[in-house]
């Protein structure tokens, strides 16, 4: 009998043993199989934590162009309706959250830095109507962060060429982040933070990614219980009044007319509550006014 | 014999019991919440920040019940990285690592290459950004936004 307890204790160690000495053996392999896939990742999509300080370096460019208002009660108010969006958009969760902020500017037009932060100007708000409108532009913004179309061109231009930080990523791994790499990594921040901005403040989005943010901002507005139509009722009033006064509205959003186009075809047939809708108008002028 | 067999039952007890450990989640974000149900601006158990890492209890829609700290509670999919294998434990898997490579950038490298821009780009205005970045809203007046304006949130 206690030989037979012998060799079942004996047994469960060797199979114990066994099994750690598959493990050390295993462990090298594994860790140049994830040393592999780690240097594949810097052809992957940014992570959100690139995407985060990519877009904080855009916003601190933004804001070194324009001045920030500084009013309490609107930015709260614009707080309010953008996180009630964002929380319905399709990444209610960013790695540093969204966060809005109004420049002081009779310019109308809005930008999404990478990551979160979401801008609107003075010239904007005063162009609003009522808060469902003002939600609708939001949308429209959340929808390019959640579509990463700010950091498009970066993700662009990483997948056409691995780039040497692939060289250094077993450092990065064993957490030896030397100084050389840290000169490498700041020319290539600075190259990403420039076609971020770029594309977020300068030149615009192309009409095709207007024409999803659109389409996102739809579903995101229909989730949150706004008016989706007012999405195309603001675009087509700021076209005609773009086509009355000769002056661009929104430059860094082309495509106007093939947007409203489209934007037509996509509106889902929503029932909207007419005294709810009037209710919302009212705080709005109550907070603009 | 039957005590014999309880007692090799209960060795290859503890031999599995090495090899079966619960999923475990990073926090992505670099601060969130644990709270209380499975919706936003639910109340807040738990406070948790980039890298904590939670045990994975069960799966509710977009949402997931978790362990933190003694405590269980809901968070959103969005906040947290189930790719994840723990720093501490790093050869003893054969997971996807997304960690180690955000780890290292969120840590030291990417705090210095900030930097270095800021030298670099002394117009660009980080502490504006920083004060947009802390201004915060309540989650109860939101809440309250939402209830007034006959607004919804998931």
């Amino acid at each position: 009998m206690i030989r037979i307890v012998y060799i079942n204790l004996l047994l469960s160690l060797f199979l114990s043993g066994c099994f750690t000495a598959y493990k050390v053996g295993k462990a090298p392999i594994d860790s140049a199989k994830r040393i592999s896939k780690e240097s594949k990742r810097a052809k992957d999509p940014i992570t959100d934590v690139e995407e985060y300080y990519i877009g904080r370096a855009v916003a601190a460019n933004i804001v070194s162009s324009y001045p920030v208002l500084v009013d309490d009660e609107l930015t709260t108010y614009v707080s309010f309706v953008g996180n009630t969006v964002a929380l319905n958009s399709n990444k209610p969760t960013t790695y540093g959250g969204y966060h809005f902020a109004i420049l002081d500017t009779n310019e109308i037009n809005a930008f999404a830095s990478p990551g979160g932060i979401i801008f609107i100007t003075k010239g904007l708000v005063d162009s609003l109507e009522n808060e469902d409108e003002l939600a609708a532009v939001l949308a429209h913004e959340i929808a390019h962060i959640n579509n990463q179309d700010g950091i498009a061109l970066i993700k662009a231009a990483r997948s056409a060429s691995a780039g040497s930080l692939i060289l250094k990523e077993p450092l990065r791994i064993i957490g030896s982040i030397t100084p050389s790499y840290i000169a490498q990594l700041t020319n290539y921040f600075i190259q990403s933070v420039d076609d971020a901005f770029n594309t977020v403040a300068v030149n615009g989005y192309s009409t095709e990614q207007e024409l999803e943010a659109d389409k996102a901002a739809v579903l995101y507005l229909s989730r949150s219980g706004y008016d989706p139509s007012v999405l195309l009722s603001y675009q087509m009033r700021l076209y005609e009044e773009g086509q009355t006064s000769g002056v661009e509205k929104m430059r860094t959003h082309p495509g106007a007319f093939e947007r409203m186009e489209k934007l037509k075809l996509n509106l889902p047939p929503v029932q909207v509550n007419k005294t709810n809708f009037e209710l919302r108008a009212e705080r709005f002028q109550a907070t603009i006014e | 014999m039957k005590q014999l067999s309880y007692f090799f039952i209960l060795i290859v007890l503890i031999f599995l019991s090495n090899y079966t450990k619960a999923e475990i989640a990073r926090v992505v974000t670099k601060e969130n919440a644990i709270r209380e149900d499975c919706r936003f601006y639910s109340p807040v158990i738990a406070k948790v920040t980039l890298n904590d890492e939670l045990e994975i209890i069960n799966g509710q829609g977009d949402w997931y019940k978790v362990g933190y700290q003694g405590s269980a509670g809901c968070i959103h999919e969005s906040a947290i990285d189930k790719k994840y294998i723990s720093l501490s434990s790093i050869d003893e898997t054969n997971q996807t690592s997304t960690s180690v490579y955000e780890v290292s950038l969120a840590g030291k490298g990417f705090l210095n290459v900030e930097q270095n821009y800021k030298n670099r780009n002394p117009k660009a205005s980080f502490a504006i950004v920083k004060e947009i970045e802390d201004f915060e809203i309540s989650d109860q007046e939101l809440t309250l936004f939402v209830q007034n304006g006959k607004l919804r949130l998931p």
